[in-house]
């Protein structure tokens, strides 16, 4: 081979691709627990109806009443995906609005089309 | 596709993505300069092959990589269409070893940065920083001439950036000879482009079919004189009926590289509009436009594509002389 031509499949010597893949392991893992905590078929539901819903934002009543789920259940969703910073929380007198995280609405809309 | 099936592939996808290896390992499939990298090819010397195996597969069964028969019996894998639009802004801002923080996948710029660092990394041998720099931010730019959502623009233009430098980087082949003749190690596979208009409809079926038909022997380019943002909804479909929609691509303007890479240019009603290289084989297949026509048309449409197709795989693969 002439040494003006280039390499046929160039591949760094220095750094394989799966070397890149696994060190990175932890710290990749913040975005991965994201997916976690919305990889869950009813939790998936629950950001399409608020996201879809006029308001951009829903009560736990409206999301029982669509879902046809029990309060309590529909409400430890709700709980665990505001914990993780995947729902904001808005108090309104007695009722609580839940909406979807600004900086992750994007993200989501991507996973819901 | 019914509604439950949709959300059941949603759910499957989101559930396989939610690993970080696996995002990481998109990231560089997404940059990968084959744009079908098999396990081998990712783990290297040093890399745990079985294990990027059994995660590519993970990926596959949620279509989210779309696996191709390879020559020597171990698969290549392309990034699927959901793949890009879903994980592909998710896995680019990643933390990664040489990049601990995480970037704002909305913060293009440093998204493009993290595309060029990954892509430079890859041609290290061949290509300078400032080249890769250079080809990232044309092909950023080329895409957001026309792109009517924003923020699939980093994924794209990984993609759409490796093939580009992978075309600028490649021994020119026109006279035939794909066995590495000059004894460089893996054969270089064969390089056939499909252009027409909008890289929405006739070009996507004819890479889809060929992808499907020649597995890794062949390497498929497509591009669009005027690209649309998307695929036309109802040749998306019929593809879909057919199982081989996850072989197309995001719609990609013609640049110049990808036409020198090629020994093959497919032209598909766009003939005067494809620029001619000297040495390059050049057919023209004179086919109507499938855009928004009724679903029996479009039938009869991918129905000639096919049959075109599987022609010029016989012609491709026929011994020279």
């Amino acid at each position: 081979m002439s040494p003006a031509q280039p390499a046929p499949s160039p591949r760094p010597s220095v750094e394989s691709p799966s070397l890149r893949a696994t060190l990175s392991r932890a710290q990749a893992e913040s975005t991965a627990s994201l997916l976690r905590v919305v990889s869950d078929p009813t939790r998936l539901q629950i950001l399409s109806l608020i996201r879809s819903s006029p308001e951009g934002a829903s009560r736990v009543a409206d999301l029982t009443r669509e879902l046809g789920l029990r309060q309590p259940t529909v409400s430890h969703h709700l709980k665990v995906m505001a914990e993780a910073g995947v729902l904001t929380r808005r108090p309104a007198g007695r009722e609580v609005w839940y909406g979807i995280e600004p900086a992750r609405l994007d993200a989501i809309g991507d996973l819901l089309r | 596709m019914t509604g439950v099936d949709h959300e059941g592939l949603r759910l499957l996808q989101v559930t396989c993505m939610a690993d970080p290896d696996r995002l990481r390992l998109l990231a560089v499939v997404l940059t990968d300069a084959s744009g079908q990298p098999t396990a081998s090819s990712l783990a290297g010397p040093s890399g745990d092959r079985a294990a990027i195996r059994a995660h590519l597969e993970a990926m596959a069964d949620a279509g989210l990589l779309a696996p191709l028969p390879g020559a020597d019996g171990e698969p290549a894998f392309r990034p699927t269409p959901d793949a890009l639009v879903r994980f592909g802004g998710a896995a680019i801002s990643a933390p990664s070893s040489v990049h601990p923080e995480p970037v704002d996948p909305a913060d293009h710029t440093r998204m493009l940065a993290r595309i060029t660092h990954e892509l430079s990394l890859d041609h290290a041998d061949t290509l300078s920083p400032e080249t890769v720099a250079r080809f990232v931010a044309d092909s950023y730019d080329l895409l957001a001439a026309r792109a009517r959502v924003r923020r699939h623009l980093p994924a794209l233009t990984a993609r759409f950036a490796a093939d580009r430098l992978a075309a600028l980087v490649a021994p020119v082949d026109t006279r035939g000879e794909t066995d590495g003749a000059d004894g460089a190690g893996a054969p270089h596979p064969l390089d056939v482009l499909f252009v027409c208009v909008h890289n929405a409809g006739r070009s996507q079926i004819a890479a889809a079919v060929l992808r499907a038909a020649a597995g890794a022997r062949v390497r498929v380019r497509t591009a669009g004189t005027v690209p649309w943002s998307r695929l036309d909804p109802g040749v998306r479909a019929e593809l879909a009926r057919r199982g081989v929609d996850q072989l197309t691509e995001m719609p990609r303007p013609l640049t110049d590289e990808v036409i020198r890479a090629s020994r093959m240019v497919v032209t598909l009603g766009c003939g005067d509009a494809c620029p001619v290289v000297p040495g390059r084989q050049y057919r023209d297949w004179p086919i109507d436009n499938p855009a928004g026509r009724p679903a029996d048309e479009i039938t009869r449409i991918v129905d000639d594509i096919t049959q075109r197709v599987h022609g010029l795989l016989d012609e491709l693969l026929r011994p020279a002389g």
